[in-house]
């Protein structure tokens, strides 16, 4: 499934707009406790555990959202955003990671 | 409390500084004409009045007025060995590289100051030019710096950086997510990324995450 951000595609044309299509995925409070208690890795002032968890949440709500791209006949998602949020207030023990983008059909150009 | 008595001793020397000044400026240049002290069609007056007018008052003032006078004989004696060179000339002045750039001393001589202002001006306005040439020699002159490829490509994919550490840091984050994406651009066979988007998200109280996200182009 090709995932662009941008809203064109070169060398194709959109024969078929299918909607939005949406994926999410959440960080829950067991990865910060295990970094709390001791997993984390600090290089420099950066802690490569949030790092490997938030990678892992974004790959996760993408290919969310491009199963339901896939659900509903799109060739491509367009136009796709990712979104970060931070919940459970300044205890922050939660992070959602949200995909949001258009599924389309494509053909090529003339 | 001074009383105007003291006063006037006061600037007594000063203005005996300026008197001695110019005295000894106008001295030099009566000696430069009647021995014709010319140099490649140049009479050093020009250059040696100013400059000896200058110099004694400096030093008179500093030794018993205990202040600058401002080189006020200078200016004088400058103002005088022109008014006499130009409205009297023994004979026609000869224009080539040395009187000109006698003229020019001798004018630094009298207005310092003032020359050096104009010199650093003319300098800065000097290297202004330099660097818009040069500007203009990298960018075309149109302001825009070439990319040294063809623009344009197709998106391959969904190229994401990610960065995770403290807010004092942010800079340093954002750079590394960013480097983080472009890796992952190459990764897919792209050779760079467009459409970028840069969000912070702040985890807890005191850690912060920088994602970028863009298309991968190939």
């Amino acid at each position: 499934m090709l995932m662009l951000t941008s809203q064109m595609i070169e060398g194709k044309r959109i024969s078929r707009y299918h909607g939005i299509v949406t994926g999410d995925a959440l960080i829950g409070a067991n990865i910060y406790k295990d970094i709390f208690s001791g997993v984390r890795d600090v290089v420099g002032g950066r802690t490569s555990a949030y790092e490997r968890e938030l990678a892992r949440a974004r790959k996760l709500a993408l290919s969310s959202m491009a199963d339901a791209a896939e659900r509903l006949g799109a060739d491509a998602i367009i136009g796709v955003r990712l979104d970060y949020h931070n919940l459970g207030g300044t205890m922050g023990n939660t992070i959602l990671v949200s995909a949001t983008g258009t599924a389309v059909s494509l053909e090529d150009d003339d | 409390m001074m009383t105007e008595g003291s006063e006037l001793r006061r600037y007594r020397w000063a203005v005996l500084a300026v008197a001695a000044g110019l005295a000894a400026g106008l001295a030099s240049a009566v000696v430069s004409v009647n021995f014709q002290l010319v140099i490649f069609g140049f009479n050093i007056m020009y250059i040696i009045s100013p400059l000896l007018a200058g110099f004694v008052e400096s030093y008179i003032a500093g030794r018993k007025y205990g202040a600058s006078t401002g080189a006020v004989s200078a200016i004088l004696v400058f103002l005088s060995v022109n008014i006499y060179g130009w409205l009297f000339p023994a004979e026609p002045i000869q224009w080539n590289v040395f009187t000109v750039g006698g003229l020019l001393l001798a004018f630094q001589a009298a207005f310092p100051t003032t020359v050096n202002f104009i010199l650093a001006a003319a300098i800065m306005y000097a290297l202004g030019l330099l660097g818009k040439g040069m500007g203009d020699r990298l960018t075309g002159g149109n302001g825009t710096v070439p990319l040294g490829y063809e623009t344009g490509g197709a998106g391959i994919g969904i190229a994401v950086g990610e960065a995770v550490g403290d807010p004092e840091d942010l800079d340093e984050l954002r750079k590394l997510a960013v480097e983080r994406m472009l890796s992952a651009a190459e990764a897919m066979g792209g050779r760079g990324a467009v459409d970028i988007q840069l969000k912070v998200t702040v985890i807890g109280t005191d850690i912060i995450a920088v994602t970028a996200t863009g298309t991968a182009t190939g």
